[in-house]
């Protein structure tokens, strides 16, 4: 919490710039500039047009949910024990979002956690994460598996 | 830092929340659901084609937004092309926004009508995501998880087993591992071992499976290794043999080395890749037994298929010690230890993948060890002579600028007189800064960076020694000029 009350007053003293940014649900939210500027898309839509940053700049594809956490993660510099608080759609809804704003640095790290999440995992576990559907016939899947039998030992429980 | 995580959804400074649910809003459908949509006509007098695709025109965009009568069609192309980071004016963002929050709204009222039914499906359908953001996910992966989750359905199998995916796979470095072959000799049996965890972690160490080797391959020798494959020697032929994805290549030996006749003697054997032709090359030097002759250099190209003697080349090097030792590879070259004769003097030889040239490396002044106890490595990211210890400790050289004899720096002793064996073969560094090396016999050690061996590990009982070679995983194959001419 201090940390939070040492941010405000900084902002109170020094006017920390900000941008009005309205997420899909039709959320208002004021983000500090530098935070902003990691959003590729806003950020060449505000140096090309130096708007007026009480305009809400629309994010047709971000939810308020998904935008606050994103900007708890810049602002934690991408840290690895907060994002493990994430529910896995929380975490594919913040890829997502990463890819939409052009967030380089945070699509890189967000898929990279999500690879470390599966590596251990099952073929099970894998087609509920992505809501896939198998469409091997048993015979078939008992063959692949047959072919490197040993990548299939040594898995985290699901 | 617990407290501001603790709180995050209260945290921040909104305005404006009516939904604290997890996810997205009500309104909105999870990302990636693909929802069906009545094709609406759209007017073609009130459109215009931009980069991407048909949409509204400013004026009518402005019109029907404020009378809210823009289509689902219209207010979807215009998405689409707002998505591709188009660079269209500024009003057709805000334009975009004002129809959204305006179907948002709609959709609410919809959903109060059959609130139940659709929370429950809501509940039961993830996010989905679109396949290049699986992609995004599946490149960062490693080879063991992939190869299992060729499974997962037939259109990840395709793009795992596709050779474009496999390049950029290997190319993004973060989802490479290194990992050992172990080779036990006679049987011969193979094992791939992660050297980053305990060594008896009984997960670290797999037996792979070798159906592509004749039963009578008794004598099985490790050339080299190479983007994620291995160089066999299997007596009557050369392999190539990527142990992640089992495809294997057999190669005839070469035409000199295979005439008996010519009393040519191999003492060099390597296995590099030349980025400038998208090749792998094995390079093997052969030396005449009575020592008038010069050494003889030949070339398989995997892409050619072909062996080829590189000529005009006139070298004065022999091997330094009985036992013949695989090149090593570094910055694009094959490093290896030999004894140039006429000036009476131990170096290393370079033979450069791109150039197919020949050139030296001094070793450090003050070097006084026997070449018979010596190979070349990488220790981190330097080329490196090891000196065996045996009963006495085995020392690690770096050079920390290549080519460069005045940076060779002693930068590690390793302790054997609480190995079993009392003997100590240096091999590689772990991403934690650990030394691994074999014991001289059928086993490995692991010591500390400081030197000090805190792991050892047999894996079998045999009168002769293993042998081993670090690998990267990957799932290339190899390059083959016929397969290309097809695709052409």
């Amino acid at each position: 919490m201090q940390k939070t009350e040492g941010e405000e007053s900084k902002a109170e003293n020094e006017e920390v710039k900000q941008v009005t940014l309205m997420t899909s649900d039709g959320v208002k939210m004021k983000v500090e500039i530098s935070i902003v500027y990691e959003m590729e898309i806003v950020r060449s839509f505000i140096e090309v047009n130096d708007a007026d940053h009480s305009v809400p700049f629309p994010l047709p594809n971000v939810s308020s949910h998904t935008l606050d956490l994103i900007i708890e993660l810049v602002k934690n510099e991408y840290d690895d024990e907060f994002m493990k608080t994430f529910s896995h759609d929380e975490l594919k809804e913040v890829l997502v979002a990463a890819n939409y704003l052009n967030m380089k640095t945070l699509l890189d790290f967000i898929a990279t956690a999500i690879a470390n999440l599966l590596e251990k995992k099952s073929v099970e576990f894998i087609r509920n994460f992505f809501n896939i559907v198998n469409d091997f016939t048993p015979e078939e899947e008992a063959e692949i598996r047959k072919t490197n039998e040993w990548v299939f030992q040594d898995l985290d429980e699901d | 830092m617990e407290p501001v995580f603790k709180n995050r959804v209260n945290n921040t400074n909104l305005t404006n929340r009516e939904d604290k649910s997890q996810g997205s809003c009500a309104g909105a459908l999870p990302f990636g659901t693909k929802r069906q949509l009545p094709k609406a006509k759209i007017d073609r007098s009130r459109t215009f084609r931009c980069r991407y695709s048909t949409i509204p025109t400013e004026e009518y965009m402005y019109k029907s937004t404020r009378e809210g009568t823009l289509s689902t069609e219209e207010g979807r192309s215009l998405g689409r092309v707002l998505e591709k980071g188009s660079s269209i004016s500024s009003l057709y963002v805000e334009l975009y926004a004002a129809y959204r929050i305006l179907k948002d709204s709609k959709m609410k009222r919809d959903n109060c009508r059959g609130a139940r039914t659709r929370r429950r499906r809501r509940n039961r359908t993830n996010v989905l995501l679109p396949l290049d953001l699986i992609l995004h996910i599946l490149l960062r992966l490693p080879v063991k998880s992939l190869a299992r989750f060729k499974s997962v359905c037939k259109s990840w199998f395709s793009l795992i087993s596709d050779s474009q995916f496999a390049i950029s796979h290997f190319e993004l470095a973060a989802a490479c591992t290194e990992r050992l072959v172990f080779l036990e000799p006679i049987v011969p049996e193979f094992r791939s071992i992660d050297l980053n965890g305990s060594l008896h972690d009984p997960s670290a160490s797999a037996a792979l499976n070798l159906n592509f080797m004749s039963p009578e391959s008794t004598y099985v020798q490790i050339l080299g290794s190479c983007r994620g494959f291995v160089l066999l020697d299997c007596f009557q032929n050369l392999c190539l043999w990527n142990p992640s994805t089992g495809i294997h290549k057999q190669v005839c030996h070469s035409p000199i080395a295979s005439d008996m006749d010519t009393m040519l003697y191999t003492f060099l054997h390597g296995f590099g890749y030349d980025p400038s032709t998208d090749d792998y090359l094995v390079v093997q030097g052969s030396i005449k037994v009575d020592l008038e002759g010069d050494t003889r250099v030949e070339v398989f190209s995997v892409r050619a298929n072909a062996w080829k003697e590189i000529e005009g080349i006139h070298l004065s090097y022999m091997n330094c010690c009985d036992d013949m030792k695989p090149g090593v590879l570094f910055n694009g070259a094959i490093h290896w230890l030999a004894f140039r004769y006429d000036v009476s003097l131990n170096v290393i030889v370079v033979f450069d993948l791109a150039e197919r040239s020949f050139s030296e490396i001094l070793l450090p002044d003050d070097f006084i060890s026997q070449l018979d106890f010596c190979h070349l490595a990488v220790f981190g990211d330097f080329l490196s002579i090891c000196v065996v210890g045996c009963q006495c400790p085995a020392d690690i050289w770096v050079m920390k600028e290549y080519k460069m004899q005045s940076s060779w720096t002693k930068s590690v002793e390793v302790f054997v007189d609480e190995i079993p064996t009392q003997q100590f073969t240096p091999i590689c560094s772990t991403k934690s800064g650990d030394i691994v090396g074999t014991d001289g016999a059928n086993g490995l050690v692991k010591c500390n960076s400081e030197g000090q061996p805190q792991e050892h590990r047999s894996y079998c009982n045999s009168r002769h020694a293993s042998q081993v070679a670090l690998y990267t995983e990957s799932l290339l194959s190899l390059p083959c000029d016929s397969d290309q001419a097809e695709e052409d």
